[in-house]
């Protein structure tokens, strides 16, 4: 589904529809009511025997209000109004489906911990509304700065994580259609918002001058040198393989090659799982955030709807980290049509969705199931382990690549 | 191998293990270690319990056997409970017989004796009455039942042990709680229940196993104790000692209807009586 047409054909709709029943008479009123006090003005000025013509000197102007219409239908003002809409709708999906996530998640954990999970808030006795409700009360809680903190860090802090989590968003597409932007580095530029998270929870950390916080931070820092590296190194196997940057020509060189790079890397797909689980640091290696040992880590001196936004956050880079998860490793949105009448133009996205859904179904199990590695371990595991791996793995694409293109696979 | 138990008990044998000691004597083994103990394990053991929680079937008390999650939604679904559970009290009017060893007996002291008319309940056939004498005296038309605070019971169950009647019950009634004190201070009428089934008499058992012995130096003769002991087991009879040439009278217990409840005892104003273990 290309969904920059389908917005833009619903917005001309409403435009044009609205158009000749609300905004040109409106507009058209206001653009009289204007020229009169204009004509008032010119003869207030004719008293004092001046000639004056400011009824014309404004014409551009009015004539603007009047054709205000035909300006919101022009090229230029369409195309940054569907922009706009497209940017919403797409940020209001995946937030949907974030509560979603989260209702999944406590739901499944309740179950895993022998118990049942969120119950009685919410639709038919299974607590789904539970998530507004929390939403709802950490909405209501006062937001409270530490007295001795760093404050402009301390309030920045958050808005560098939430900020590059919706970079991230800006650049994942759906499907071929169905996308804020593609642009053709997007696997880089996705990847370099999502190494943005440690700065912000080191300066989260520090700024709110709390022992807890710090080390929380410097967790953060210390972790990410030993997964981002084994990461990109998978990363770069799939770029290998594919010969594009590009997201969507990603699952293009998917379907011609006939299979998922999951497959013939297996390996690269088992590694770009865990470094993707430290990434959006989850159990078990929510170091940073190690409730156990540093009360609630890096967030400990965060507090209402600031809290909740960081942990909605942490949903968000989640869902995109499970997306790209699915877009290098498992065909993305490529599957077969789904011959229902109305489903079948969404089949893409359906098919993307279903593979993000069964990602965060293993997170969760994962997250669930599995201890907290220490600092120092996660360090061992990512340099003595994870990284030779991953180089191995950029040698059987390479082996992959030079073998198809002797063959004649691609 | 010898297990703790075996050192500290030396020839005592265990008792069979239950079903639950038995699953999570096995679940309890880390031999396994590496990937195979710390992520596959771990997670398969995560996806049985989702499974189990998910699908299985309701949790009883003993956990025995499958079961479905640990926690019951409370106001809507109860833990089936077992027989010897321990709420709160109810009390049979017709077989109490008010000795107060309830009251006695209790260690948070939260037992109090009322006291009634006696023909309220009076008016119940003559067979169920059983040795319940003190509601049938015409000379003493009034009866003694307890009624207990919950506020401080702390549901010991003692008073249940050694009522000598049965009249004490406890029942599986365990949601007390209210948002004053007050509501907490159960009158006698609020505890008082019909019989289920009263099957001839009621039986006396001395189950504290006491009985008043007599100090015939001190006893005066003086019949208190007679006529206080709620079971009128008291017998007035010629003692060792002389008054004006005439022999004393002094207590005689029928042992066999003593239920020790030291009625006699706390009467006795000059101390004669005191409670020995038989
Ligand atoms: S011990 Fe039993 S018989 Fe005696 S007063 Fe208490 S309830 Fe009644
Ligand atoms: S259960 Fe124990 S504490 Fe409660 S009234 Fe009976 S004897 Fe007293
Ligand atoms: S003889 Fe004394 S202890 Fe025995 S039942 Fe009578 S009053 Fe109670």
């Amino acid at each position: 589904m290309d969904i920059y047409q389908v917005v833009e054909a619903i917005l001309v709709w409403i435009i044009s529809g609205l158009g000749d029943t609300i905004i040109t008479p409106l507009f058209g009123l206001l653009a009289t009511i204007i020229e009169f006090f204009l004509s008032l003005i010119d003869g207030f000025f004719d008293l004092f025997g001046w000639d004056t013509d400011i009824v014309g000197f404004f014409e551009p102007l009015t004539s603007f209000i009047r054709d205000f219409t035909e300006f919101l239908l022009s090229d230029t003002v369409m195309s940054i109004l569907t922009a706009l809409v497209v940017g919403i709708v797409i940020l209001v999906l995946v937030m949907l489906q974030v509560i979603i996530f989260i209702y999944m998640e406590r739901k499944i954990f309740g179950r895993i911990g022998d118990r049942r999970g969120p119950k009685y808030v919410g639709l038919i006795d299974h607590g789904f509304l539970q998530q507004i409700a929390d939403a709802l009360k950490l909405f209501l809680k006062e937001i409270i700065t530490p007295e001795k903190s760093d404050k402009m860090l301390y309030h920045v802090a958050p808005v560098i994580l939430i900020s590059s989590t919706l970079m991230i968003l800006a650049a994942l597409p759906f499907s071929e259609g169905f996308y804020i932007s593609a642009p053709k580095g997007g696997i880089l530029f996705i990847m370099a918002m999502f190494a943005v998270a440690p700065i912000a929870i080191l300066v989260g950390g520090w700024a709110s001058n709390n022992k807890y916080t710090l080390i929380g931070g410097m967790r953060s820092a210390a972790m990410m040198m030993s997964y981002e590296i084994p990461l990109l190194l998978t990363i770069a196997a799939v770029i290998i393989l594919a010969g594009t940057f590009d997201s969507i020509g990603i699952v293009q060189a998917q379907s011609d090659f006939g299979m998922w790079y999951g497959i013939p890397m297996i390996l690269g797909f088992i590694i770009f799982m865990i470094c993707i689980v430290a990434e959006v640091e989850r159990i078990p290696f929510d170091l940073p955030e190690a409730e156990a040992e540093l009360v609630e880590g890096w967030t400990t001196e965060y507090g209402g709807m600031r809290l909740g936004l960081i942990w909605l956050t942490e949903y968000t880079r989640m869902y995109c980290g499970a997306a790209i998860g699915a877009i290098l490793f498992l065909g993305g949105w490529s599957g077969p049509t789904i011959p229902v009448p109305g489903l079948d133009v969404i089949s893409g996205e359906i098919w993307i969705s279903v593979k993000i859904y069964i990602i965060i179904l293993l997170f969760i199990w994962i997250r669930w199931s599995l201890p907290r590695v220490r600092t120092d371990q996660i360090l061992h595991f990512g340099w003595r382990r994870l990284l030779p791996l991953a180089l191995f793995n950029v040698f059987i694409a390479i082996g992959i690549k030079i073998l198809g293109d002797m063959w004649g696979w691609f | 191998m010898v297990s703790i138990d075996e050192k500290r008990y030396p020839g005592r044998k265990r008792p069979p293990q239950s079903a639950y000691e038995q699953r999570y004597a096995k679940g309890r083994r880390t031999k396994f270690l590496g990937i195979r103990g710390y992520v596959i394990r771990p997670m398969w053991l995560a996806l049985k319990s989702a499974l189990r929680a998910t699908f299985g079937s309701q949790p009883d008390v003993f956990y025995t056997d499958k079961r479905g999650p640990n926690t019951l939604l409370y106001p809507k679904e109860k833990l089936q409970l077992p027989d010897l559970y321990r709420g709160k009290n109810e009390v049979v009017w017709q077989c109490c017989i008010g000795c107060e060893l309830c009251a006695r007996i209790c260690p948070n002291q939260c037992i109090e004796m009322e006291v009634f008319e006696a023909d309220r309940v009076s008016d119940m056939p003559e067979e169920l009455l059983g040795p319940n004498r003190s509601t049938q005296d015409e000379k003493k038309n009034q009866i003694k039942r307890p009624g207990i605070d919950f506020g401080r019971c702390m549901f010991c169950g003692n008073c249940e042990e050694y009522c000598p009647t049965g009249a004490m019950r406890m029942t599986d009634e365990f949601e007390l709680a209210n948002s004053s004190r007050d509501a907490l201070v159960f009158e006698a009428e609020l505890l008082r229940v019909e019989p289920y089934t009263l099957e001839g008499e009621v039986k006396l058992q001395n189950k504290i196993r006491e009985i008043p012995l007599v100090d015939s130096d001190n006893c005066t003769g003086c019949q208190l104790c007679m006529r206080n002991c709620p079971t009128r087991c008291i017998e007035m009879v010629d003692g060792p000692k002389l008054r004006k040439d005439k022999p004393i009278k002094n207590p005689k217990v029928d042992t066999s209807k003593c239920v020790g409840c030291a009625t006699c005892m706390s009467n006795c104003k000059f101390n004669a009586l005191k409670m020995e273990a038989v």
